[in-house]
């Protein structure tokens, strides 16, 4: 279903291309949509994310039903809570032999003689891995339930997840993008028809090519961050406000260094074991800094030195400090571009 | 009729700045020291490690020597997408241009200075297969070699009492091979260990010297800054100066390919699929983890310098490394294809269309965002990327095997 979006975005493109029109809102590609998340399994109170490529066949596109192809499959399960983390999960992949095809449930694989006799996968428990990702090449096409199963070896509870699924499905996407593929060949014979033989002869391809070219041109400029604002940097709340001396100044990337902040209470304040704590990322990007900072301990000056600090990108960043007291919890935000 | 495209040539002030922080001429003329190695530098270092990456002797089969896959034809690459020495890697063999720059080495960062990293080919199996004890004994034993060797050392260790140093040949970590180490007094094991990281030493400084040379690219930046009036330089097509603006502005590349090496050397899930019959790649999450336990990191008995090991006290390996992979230099694409830590993409067309629709990772997330450029920007990339095509900087002797190898 990704794909054919993935194809269709693509076609418009060239097809526009040929127009010349002004670009249009590609359509969300990748992720599913959380509402209709029908690849969300729950292992008891736990939720994850189980994803399916076909990477030879099928590229990135995803599946968590069923798979259109036989051959390498590799399955990719996300833990969308953490409490999973602290479990040991397996998976397997029986033969579907309950009778029930794809409304077979828990308590059909349960009443199964011999697992093993109908298992054609087996990724013995993991705890915590990494990534929980296992392959799995089927050799024919068929009926198949996957099972997910998660111990607390504290509880000695057990909680299993079963899912089935068809290899070597094609479904209605496949027919999809075919009879697309058709109208847009049609259209865009026509459309070289009219190309190449009218407008050739009238020499008229110039002005579209003209017009092109202002398209071109209009496109807005980038927004490109001031360099050197990054010598001194100050963050405050109602608490307190963080003056920061950076070793490098102005910031530069990809380059380790420490800052020095200075942390000054507000009038009053008679705190004088404040425990620092500092991370950063980048917002936008949706990710950390490659390093982790730590803290030295604090001269008389109320100053603390921060080592490991290294910006990876440009960018917006925010570096979040955090300041514990017995009593309080302070964060406070900086935010600049590199 | 092209003055949409002329106007390529004016540039902001903010542009200006962007494109300097591309120039070759700002890339310092010395790597960033290592202290770790205290012979990187030196000159006679620097021969023994031309005449040792070389040598095809310093294999299992005695034909695979660090230019195999490292070819200076190829900008140091071998055109494969996995290369191919005593068996099939599993990565794509990087360019080794400007590496020295770069404070973590191999796509997924599991090295930490260019003489340790040198050391993990000699002894994996599928590279060049031997293992430290048979190099020591191939080094110390070549009376060539032995000269260079205590040239740049000072000492030259006695290794010739088998009871004591027994001989090992293929692969260090067969299980045969592992058990006649382990058989060895620890002293002894630290003698071999140290000749060991000494080649490593040696041919880190080597490599230390190949560096890039000025492209087309940097030609124009050159005659941008000496004209004053900021007019149009023909050193570049009006092609390949809006790829370059779109290079610097809303393409985004320069957030990880920036700097005169056009790589932040950092890490990136930029969600490039699995290799056949493998898993996905862990990339860094993994890298980070083998380089804190690697017995020749900065911190451990062979760095020269316990005290230079910022990058490595300090890396993070959070779970957001899950399938990512070191930025690589953009310089001299045109002889690096394929593209990928796995040789996953043949061309930069390829490259371009995949950051243009950032599919979804298979682990971890991709962080680029679809670009959503139409494809006559695409092509304007391409072009641009093209123009970071220069010869290496360097005397050409040190591009071919020194005189006196066989």
């Amino acid at each position: 279903m990704q794909c054919s979006f993935a194809h269709l975005a693509s076609l418009l493109r060239i097809s526009l291309f040929s127009m010349v029109l002004a670009p249009v809102t590609a359509f969300p590609h990748g992720g599913v949509v959380l509402e209709e998340d029908i690849c969300l399994i729950k292992v008891g109170f736990y939720q994850a994310h189980f994803t399916v490529f076909q990477p030879e066949s099928r590229q990135h596109e995803q599946f968590c039903e069923d798979l259109p192809d036989t051959g390498e499959s590799i399955f990719v399960l996300e833990y969308l809570h953490d409490g999973l983390e602290s479990l040991e999960v397996d998976f397997r992949i029986i033969e579907n032999t309950t009778g029930n095809g794809s409304f077979a449930n828990k308590e059909d694989v349960d009443r199964l003689d011999d697992i093993a006799a109908v298992t054609v996968f087996y990724q013995p428990p993991l705890k915590n891995p990494d990534v929980f990702a296992v392959m799995h090449e089927f050799d024919q096409e068929g009926e198949f339930i996957g099972v997910v199963t998660a111990r607390d070896d504290n509880t000695s509870k057990t909680y299993t997840a079963v899912f089935p699924f068809e290899t070597g499905f094609t479904g209605g996407d496949a027919q999809d993008i075919a009879v697309f593929t058709i109208i847009m060949t049609i259209f865009l014979g026509w459309l070289s028809f009219l190309g190449f033989k009218r407008y050739r002869s009238r020499a008229t391809l110039l002005p579209v090519l003209s017009v092109m070219s202002i398209v071109i041109a209009m496109q807005s400029l980038p927004a490109l961050a001031q360099p050197g604002a990054t010598n001194n940097l100050r963050g405050s709340n109602e608490n307190y406000v963080i003056d920061v001396t950076p070793s490098l100044a102005p910031i530069g990337i990809n380059q380790i260094h420490s800052w020095l902040l200075t942390i000054h209470p507000s009038e009053g304040s008679t705190e004088k074991n404040l425990r620092i704590s500092i991370n950063g990322g980048m917002p936008l990007h949706d990710h950390g800094m490659q390093t982790t900072p730590k803290v030295a301990e604090k001269n008389s000056q109320n100053q603390y030195q921060v080592d490991g600090m290294k910006f990876h990108m440009r960018g917006y960043w925010e570096v979040a400090i955090r300041i514990d007291t017995d009593s309080t919890t302070d964060e406070i935000v900086i935010g600049f571009n590199l | 009729m092209w003055s949409g495209f002329q106007a390529a040539d004016q540039w902001s002030s903010a542009e200006l700045d962007q494109i300097n922080s591309l120039w070759i001429e700002n890339l310092p003329e010395s790597p960033p020291a290592d202290p770790t190695n205290l012979v990187a530098d030196r000159k006679e270092a620097r021969t023994l490690g031309h005449q040792l990456f070389f040598d095809q002797r310093l294999s299992s089969n005695g034909k695979v020597s660090c230019a195999t896959c490292h070819d200076p034809s190829l900008a140091f690459t071998d055109g494969l997408k996995t290369s191919r020495a005593i068996g099939i890697s599993a990565r794509n063999a990087p360019s080794l241009i400007g590496v020295s720059y770069s404070p973590w080495l191999y796509w997924d960062g599991r090295k930490d200075s260019q003489w340790s990293q040198a050391l993990s080919p000699l002894e994996d199996q599928a590279e060049h297969g031997g293992n430290r004890m048979f190099y020591a004994k191939l080094i110390l034993n070549d009376p060539d070699y032995r000269g260079s060797y205590k040239a740049v050392f000072g000492k030259t260790p006695e290794i010739n009492d088998s009871e004591r140093f027994p001989d090992i040949y293929g692969p260090f970590e067969t299980p045969e091979n592992k058990a006649l180490w382990s058989g060895m007094a620890k002293s002894d094991q630290f003698t071999i260990n140290e000749v060991f990281a000494n080649l490593g030493k040696a041919l880190a400084a080597y490599q230390r010297m190949l560096k890039p040379g000025a492209s087309r690219f940097d030609d124009y930046v050159k005659s941008l800054n000496s004209n004053q009036k900021n007019t149009s330089s023909n050193v570049l097509t009006s092609q390949e100066k809006l790829g370059l603006k779109l290079f610097i502005g809303k393409a985004d590349c320069t957030n990880c390919h920036n700097g005169p090496l056009l790589a932040n050397n950092a890490f990136h899930n930029t969600g490039l699929l699995s290799s056949p019959g493998k898993l996905p790649d862990l990339g860094r999450k993994r890298g980070i983890d083998i380089v804190r336990q690697d017995p020749f990191n900065c911190l451990n008995a062979f760095s020269d310098d316990n005290g230079a090991c910022m990058e490595l006290l300090y890396a993070s390996s959070t779970k957001e490394l899950v399938g990512s992979f070191r930025t690589p230099s953009l310089r001299n694409l045109k002889l690096t294809a394929p593209y990928g830590h796995a040789g996953q993409q043949q061309s930069l067309a390829e490259v371009l269309n995949h950051y243009n629709e950032a599919p979804d990772a298979m682990i971890g997330h991709n962080e680029a965002k679809p670009l959503k450029l139409w494809p006559w920007e695409l092509w304007q990339l391409e072009a641009f990327l093209e123009t970071l095509h220069a010869t290496p900087k360097i005397e050409g002797k040190w591009l071919v095997p020194p005189k006196n190898n066989s």
